[in-house]
């Protein structure tokens, strides 16, 4: 069975209409990709998913239970995200970011593990501030794993990130994929994201428009004249 | 920053503490008093740096809880005829609970708005201090109030007694606000000031945090207050004020160093020292308060704390290199 299925999920703004009507599935153990053009409504689906926003209509069936839930519930039930622009606790040190965020822990242990996990034992006692921009990613991330998560959602990870950040990240998230943790992944990088994806979901303005393997979706055509021929047109200019 | 140990920072403030102390021994009734008083806003200044330096909420209710410790002390100890003794935890679980009261009434609203709501319920408080003359004496005062008994095998004057309870009182004070900041709800408390959207996302709980913080500032504050009334044996609405108090309080926490617990004791011990060292009238006090207040806030918006520890910090990595 799928942990998370996303049910007719709809969202309106005044008389916008971000989301409308999306369905998903996610199953267990998977990383499952998210794509879109700009305005497609990645980021509406994950803040609806996390619980930072209420869906104007639909459910979130995670682990058999139904929501939508507020956000403190959607993070006791075990789906914990990542923000686009990477939030961290920026005038704490990194020791003090981790150990707020294990503040709930029952394995205080974890902490030593997750240092290890987001290669941050270096920068410890470093401000968050002072870090360099892939260092705080992995810190933002780290925050989100310190918490146990089952679902893991991830919104834009790889934003400015090198062609080698890329790589390390892609190396991480296969490696907490492969602890136990459900990866939700929306990203704009369409290499890094069908290459560390078992599954992706096409969205354009609202609707799904294709779901499949990370082959099928690059062969359809539908998919490569909305977003990854504009892409590609884009990249001619 | 690197915290300290915490049996360190224990010892240190023991030591702080013990020097102060018999410092009262020895100087005249008026250099006491100086002290007395000192510790009594160090002591309403750390309370108060739960809530602004480790939270992020600027509250200017404060002065009005530290009234109303003062007032319930007052009317406890001689119109109902109790022991400051007994009178003193009640007054602090006195101003706990109105401190609950106003934090689930203000944490209602953000930033700004905070600040505003608490500077309302200060002048309200203020107010009443004012008009119910049967409770408090009004504009005239509240006259008589007995002060703490002394036991008998502490022969000392009563002034120097009364220091000694300032400081004790400061030193509880400190070694609790320290045991608080470095609990989980410190460490939450920590993650609201820095990023409410984010403690969110992470699961902090977040209300119950800054609740906890609010009471506990505001059982303190009440703490202070009461000591303050037994010893002054005399209070009046004037010592309670928004602009006042409320005020002293931001000037003391944001000079001494927000967020460092220890900032705020010498922002105390400075600005309280400041006015009788120079001698000046209390409106001219204020005045000074307002322009270290501007000095700090545009050229170390850190405080004093911050200057020290950077000091320290390059005397001591100058003695490490080779």
């Amino acid at each position: 069975m799928s942990l998370l299925q996303i049910r007719d999920i709809e969202a309106r703004f005044g008389g916008v209409v971000a989301l409308g009507g999306v369905s998903l599935d996610v199953p267990e153990g998977m990383i499952f990709g998210l794509i879109g053009p700009n305005g497609a409504g990645k980021t509406t689906l994950i803040n609806m998913v996390s619980g930072l926003i209420a869906p104007t209509a639909g459910h979130i069936v995670f682990d058999g239970a139904c929501g939508p839930w507020p956000i403190a519930q959607t993070v006791r039930r075990g789906i914990v995200r990542t923000f686009q622009q990477t939030r961290a606790f920026l005038g704490l040190s990194v020791r003090e970011n981790l150990r707020i965020a294990t503040v709930h822990s029952p394995d205080p242990g974890s902490i030593d593990e997750l240092i290890e996990a987001c290669n941050l034992g270096d920068v410890l006692d470093r401000t968050a501030r002072d870090l360099p921009y892939a260092t705080l990613r992995h810190l933002g991330i780290a925050l989100a794993l310190a918490l146990k998560p089952r679902l893991l959602l991830l919104d834009e990870p790889a934003v400015g990130l090198t062609a080698g950040e890329v790589e390390r990240l892609g190396a991480l998230v296969r490696r907490w994929n492969a602890a136990g943790i459900t990866v939700l992944l929306v990203e704009h990088n369409v290499r890094f994201l069908m290459d560390v994806s078992q599954r992706v979901a096409v969205l354009d303005r609202g609707r799904l428009l294709f779901e499949g393997t990370p082959e099928q979706c690059q062969a359809e055509q539908k998919v490569i004249d909305v977003y990854l021929g504009r892409r590609a047109a884009d990249a001619d200019d | 920053m690197i915290a300290m140990p915490l049996h360190k920072s224990v010892a240190i403030a023991a030591i702080a503490f013990a020097l102060a102390a018999a410092s009262t021994l020895t100087l005249n009734d008026y250099f006491v008093y100086v002290v007395t008083i000192g510790a009594i806003f160090a002591t309403l200044a750390v309370a108060f740096d739960v809530l602004l330096g480790f939270t992020g909420y600027l509250s200017l209710a404060h002065g009005a809880l530290y009234g109303l410790g003062a007032y319930a002390c007052a009317l406890l100890t001689s119109r109902y005829g109790l022991s400051f003794w007994v009178a003193l935890p009640l007054c602090g679980a006195l101003t706990g609970a109105a401190g609950a009261l106003i934090a689930l009434l203000a944490f209602r609203t953000r930033g700004l708005y905070f600040a505003v709501l608490t500077l309302g319920i200060g002048l309200i408080g203020h107010q009443l201090f004012l008009v119910l003359p049967n409770l408090t004496g009004g504009v005239g005062g509240f006259v008589g109030i007995p002060g703490p008994e002394q036991p008998g095998w502490l022969a000392v004057r009563a002034t120097t007694y009364y220091a000694l309870l300032a400081l004790t009182l400061l030193l509880v004070t400190f070694i609790c606000a320290l045991l608080f900041v470095r609990s989980r709800l410190g460490a939450e408390c920590l993650a609201v000031r820095e990023d409410l959207t984010l403690a969110q996302a992470l699961g902090i709980r977040v209300s119950s945090a800054r609740l906890a913080a609010f009471t506990f500032s505001a059982v303190f504050a009440g703490l202070a207050g009461a000591l303050f009334a037994s010893i002054s044996s005399f209070i009046a609405p004037e010592s309670f004020t928004v602009l006042g108090t409320g005020f002293q309080l931001v000037a003391l926490v944001v000079v001494g160093g927000m967020g460092t617990l220890w900032g705020p004791i010498l922002g105390a011990a400075l600005l309280t020292a400041l006015p009788e060292g120079l001698r000046v009238a209390a409106t001219l006090s204020l005045l000074a308060y307002g322009v270290l207040l501007l000095i700090f806030i545009i050229f170390a918006p850190q405080g004093i704390a911050s200057l020290i520890s950077r000091t320290a910090r390059r005397i001591g990595g100058g003695g490490r290199e080779p």
